[in-house]
């Protein structure tokens, strides 16, 4: 749409010369402001850890799941490393030093096992992911459902015709229990527990996550879904998600996350680490609506190896902090990476997201789109990485950001850094931080429109290219969960 | 083999079985490494990020980058675990007696 | 030949010192002492601080280096700056001309005897600070707090030892350019890079009162010296081809007041040899609808590590920030530029350009921070980079921190070899490959050039960066 039709238009939809008012700042009041995921339950659980990290927990859950001895190891070792590395000195520090580590449960075990049908998860867990929409979900014959629940996955299931073909989609637990010999190979390759404080906090706890494998030229069509709920308060969720895409398969692989409000903070940790082997093809689409109480601080990294390509589509809406940075390496050529990345903060929330690619191939590509909204006090942050190895020739990278502000208590950074160590390759990044144009505004106004549809069409049309990504059922729910806060706002 | 390039960088006494240490040769700075009673000299910088390597921990023949835990072989700089992507470089040793030698010349460089 | 070695360790009775030598004031005295307590303090800087990665700071032992005697000569003499020559022979005849020449051990200013009559001082900073003591002490006590420097600054702040006074009354407009010269001490032969060097510390402080136009061409040059080969061998390292003449660290720190409605012009050019490792800070306050335009060039020097820091205080106010960089050789550049817009209605422009030969490098980091009552704030930034040589490296880092809603903000960056279809073209109208690319590079800067003011400038610098293209 174009500003200089406005003035053409204004005689269409009001008085000759009259303006209509915009009403600056309120536009999008509710957007945020209406958590529905917020309820909790009553706790009933099989195990809960006492408060605070301690080597007997970690202990406790690697014997617990009955572990080999090699994880075990690995976890003690992981959590020598957490308490050795300092916090981050960058990023909001002023949020992350907030963290009580000593404060969290580390481990919550809901229910006594996995089920495969519905019907028999028990009843508070099921009610729970009944106003989730999950039950909704499994009727639209998805591929394969994991739900999780605190520490554990407390519903699993897979279409029969993907295990006849051999795709593996498990817990994470039962991905080590089962397939050792694949998780051992895999597992912690892709992001070490030493990469950061947090990484090593999650091998030194982790429960629950996916463990997918799909077989060589398998490609599953149908997305498969994940669900992760935090329930307890002080609740710290660990889960670690290992997929493996065999040469020329292909898998979609969507998660969504969301808590209850508490006045109390939680931690959400994960470590998801994505192998795409030659030709293989891997998208992870993640809607992170965790509630205003949630630290979630989640490493993801991605290799891509010959051919192969790996798209990260990152919606975050929910969470107090969120720092994630969802990395591709590129390390066959002709791999290809993609990050779509949107945020969306309120008050008492800062969005730290970004993407990071690293080219270490010949002719690889890549994209990262990153939009941004802010409003209400709400803070997001774009920081990204491109880097290019030596001898990676004919390299090429496009990356663009753009922010909207909606008032002056918000703010929005933009953190951008590129690393060229190769002459032939062509790079570029565009950033721009505007606010919703009062042309557009005007526009819209002028064609009948109050300001909040306005507005909400305006963001709407922002968020685009990410809700064009997303599988119908979930587009339509972001695009309705905008609306819907936005009438609230009205009057 | 020739001696040329060659420099006495330490006793083997001063590094413990398992263990690296770091020593400058010339203007090159590298992590000695132990293991199992053979010595392997590899440059003292993370090619991910140039953390210390030689502060890093040493299991059989790897070694973990304290910084952001990649690994390298130390016997042929090899890089094992992401972050890091390039090998490091690696330096010839040679044991005389009770003494390590290195050579750090850039025709010597292996990686 | 006094001694002052820079280590933390030296006690602060040696600024005394050097102020004492000077016959300096009490109350500079007391701001140099101020300003080596907390450089005392400060820790050095290493390549893991973001602002000094891939230079090589961690590289310079401060403790070996020794400071410049100044230079007591005030006489004036022809001076033998070939760049300074160069400037002239382009550029307007000068309002007035200041050389600090180590080589020749040459330092004066002249002005222009009808601007001296209107008030304009233009003078070296000990002379304007025996002069002109009233004036020196304000400007330096308006400034940012020490609190807010970082180390080199603050080294600058305590040990400045050269540099200039060029102020300007209100309502003088002053149409020809004023050209200042560095020419720095050659680097002591056989002595390791890095360490056992000398310091020199420039300070240039610029004031434009209210409705006032000035322009200043700043030319930062060297006597290039012959360096001798290490002798690889005795070192058992792979220095092969490193030299051995000492470091020369010069570490200026440029200030500038723009005041209400005032314009003020600045045309740096950096042309220094191998030897040198240049830090330097311009620090811009801009006033009520000033204009700033500074056009920076760095054509030469081991390290170059530049912070251009542009502070918008009120409305109105604008500023031009505009780089050209050519490296060759191992060349480093590490540019900064830190645009802060802290009120309503102002307007910053960043467009740097650097390409970069051979085994060069270069980082450009830029910041442009808008306050939340910076309503109306209008920020561009650019930065291209051309690969020209296979192993030149280049990082850009255009960041962008916005507290207020009603902005335009965007930056741009691209990174990427010479264009393959311009090449095409210019190989089909019969220019070989060297000479095609050599004209790209041209073109590439042509749009910096053309924004430069200073008439004769353009051409100068022009002509400087084709030298060097065609080296």
């Amino acid at each position: 749409m174009s500003a200089d039709l406005a003035p053409t238009l204004n005689n269409q939809g009001l008085p000759e010369g009259t303006k209509p008012e915009i009403n600056k700042g309120v536009g999008l009041e509710g957007i945020g402001n209406d958590y529905k995921y917020g309820f909790s339950d009553k706790e009933d659980y099989i195990f809960k850890s006492g408060r605070g990290l301690t080597r007997e927990i970690v202990e406790k859950i690697s014997s617990m799941k009955n572990e080999p001895e090699w994880m075990l190891k690995f976890r003690l070792r992981a959590l020598d490393i957490f308490n050795k590395k300092p916090m981050p000195t960058w990023g909001n520090c002023g949020l992350l030093n907030d963290i009580d580590f000593e404060n969290i449960f580390y481990y919550i075990k809901p229910s006594q096992k996995q089920e495969t049908d519905w019907d028999e998860v028990p009843e508070g867990i099921k009610n729970t992911f009944d106003r989730l929409g999950i039950p909704e979900a499994e009727r639209k014959f998805l591929a394969g459902v994991t739900a999780q629940y605190e520490s554990e996955v407390v519903y699993h299931s897979i279409r029969e015709d993907l295990e006849q073909q051999g795709v593996l989609f498990l817990d994470m637990d039962s991905g080590l229990r089962l397939h050792e010999d694949i998780v051992r190979e895999h597992f912690a390759t892709v992001i070490p527990a030493a990469d950061n404080k947090f990484s090593a906090l999650n091998s030194a706890v982790w429960s629950g996550g996916s463990f997918i494998w799909v077989p060589p030229g398998v490609r599953i069509e149908i997305p498969l879904q994940a669900y992760f709920r935090i329930n307890a308060e002080n609740m710290g969720q660990f889960e670690r998600t290992l997929i493996i895409a065999e040469p020329g398969s292909f898998v979609h692989y969507i998660e969504g996350c969301t808590a209850p409000t508490y006045s109390t903070d939680s931690l959400h940790s994960a470590v998801v680490e994505l192998i795409a082997k030659p030709g293989a093809h891997i998208r992870y689409t993640t809607i992170q609506n965790w509630s205003k109480n949630v630290y979630n601080l989640v490493t993801k990294r991605a290799v891509a190896h010959e051919d192969a390509k790996v798209e990260w589509v990152d919606g975050n809406l929910g969470s107090k902090l969120t720092m994630k940075y969802p990395a591709i390496y590129l390390l066959g050529e002709r791999a290809h990476g993609e990050v779509l990345s949107i945020a969306f903060a309120g008050e008492d929330q800062h969005q730290d997201a970004g993407a990071k690619i690293i080219h270490a191939a010949k002719n690889t590509t890549s994209m990262i789109i990153s939009k941004s909204i802010c409003k209400n006090g709400g803070r997001t942050s774009y920081r990204g990485l491109i880097k290019v190895y030596p001898k990676a020739t004919g390299v090429k990278s496009s990356v663009k950001c753009d922010a909207l502000l909606l008032d002056d208590k918000s703010r929005s950074d933009t953190y951008p850094t590129m690393e060229i160590d190769e002459k032939d390759v062509n790079i570029e990044h565009e950033a721009t931080v505007s606010k919703v144009g009062e042309e557009q505004l005007f526009y819209l106004m002028s064609r009948g429109l109050n300001q909040d549809e306005a507005t909400a069409m305006i963001v709407n049309g922002f968020f685009e290219p990410f809700t064009k990504e997303l599988p119908l059922e979930y587009a339509v729910e972001l695009n309705r969960l905008i609306q819907l806060e936005m009438e609230g706002s009205v009057g | 083999m020739s001696n040329a390039g060659f420099v006495k960088v330490a006793q083997i006494s001063d590094i413990k079985e398992g263990t690296a240490k770091v020593f400058t040769v010339g203007e090159v700075r590298i992590a000695l490494c132990n293991v199992e009673e053979k010595f392997y000299a590899i440059a003292d910088i993370c090619t991910h990020d140039g953390g210390p390597l030689g502060e890093g921990e040493l299991v059989d023949c790897q070694i973990e980058c304290p910084r952001h835990g990649a690994r390298f072989d130390v016997r042929t700089g090899k890089a094992l675990c992401l972050p890091a992507i390039i090998a490091v470089p690696t330096y010839p040793v040679e044991v005389r007696e009770d003494q390590v030698f290195v050579n750090c010349q850039p025709a010597a460089v292996g990686s | 030949m006094a001694e002052l070695k820079l280590a933390n360790t030296i006690a602060k009775e040696r600024v005394a010192d050097l102020a004492q030598r000077n016959g300096e004031p009490s109350w500079l005295q007391d701001l140099r002492n101020a300003a080596w307590e907390i450089y005392f303090q400060s820790p050095m800087p290493t390549t893991r601080d973001d602002d000094w990665r891939k230079t090589e700071i961690d590289n310079i032992d401060l403790s070996t280096f020794i400071t410049v005697d100044p230079i007591k000569s005030k006489a004036v003499k022809t001076p033998s700056i070939e760049l300074l020559n160069s400037a002239l022979a382009k550029l307007d005849e000068p309002a007035g001309v200041y050389v600090d020449d180590y080589a020749s051990q040459t330092q004066y200013a002249t002005v222009n005897a009808e601007l001296a009559k209107q008030g304009v001082i233009f003078l070296p900073l000990t002379e304007a600070i025996e002069k002109h003591p009233d004036l020196v002490k304000k400007i330096f006590e308006n400034g940012k707090p020490l609190t807010s420097d970082d180390k080199f600054t603050l080294m600058n702040k305590a040990l400045f030892n050269s540099g200039l006074l060029l102020y300007v009354p209100k309502n003088v407009v002053v149409d020809a350019p004023f050209v200042s010269a560095v020419n720095l001490p050659e680097a002591a032969k056989g002595q390791p890079a890095g360490s056992n060097g000398q310091a020199v510390f420039p300070r240039i402080v610029v004031v434009a009162e209210a409705n006032s136009q000035v322009t200043l061409v700043n030319a930062f040059a060297n006597s290039a010296v012959a360096v001798a080969s290490a002798n690889p061998e005795a070192k058992g390292s792979q220095s092969d081809k490193k030299e051995t003449s000492g470091t020369i660290l010069s570490n200026s720190f440029v200030e500038v007041t723009v005041g209400q409605g005032a314009k003020v012009t600045v045309m740096a050019v950096d042309k220094l040899s191998n030897a040198v490792f240049a830090v330097s800070r311009v620090r811009t306050h801009i006033h009520k609808d000033g204009v700033f335009n500074l056009t920076t060039a760095g054509l030469g020097g081991k390290q170059i590590k530049s912070d251009i820091e542009t502070i918008m205080v009120e409305p109105g106010s604008h500023s031009d920030i505009r780089g050209v960089v050519l490296g060759d050789g191992s060349e480093h550049y590490s540019y900064n530029t830190i645009q802060e817009h802290t009120c309503p209605d102002t307007t910053s422009n960043i467009n740097f350009r650097v390409a970069l030969k051979e085994t060069s490098s270069s980082v450009y980091q830029g910041i442009v921070k808008v306050d939340q009552i910076a309503q109306r704030t209008n920020a561009f930034q650019s930065n291209k980079n051309l690969l020209l040589g296979t192993e030149a490296r280049a990082d850009s880092i255009p960041r962008l921190e916005i507290l207020a809603d009603d902005v335009k903000c965007s930056h741009g960056a691209t990174v990427g070899p010479v264009d393959k279809e311009q090449l095409f073209y210019l190989n089909c109208r019969g220019l070989n490959t060297k000479e095609a690319e050599e004209l790209i590079v041209r073109g590439f800067f042509v749009q910096i050039l053309d924004g430069i003011e200073i008439k004769g400038a353009a051409d100068w610098v022009g002509d400087l960066v084709a030298e060097k293209i065609y080296k």
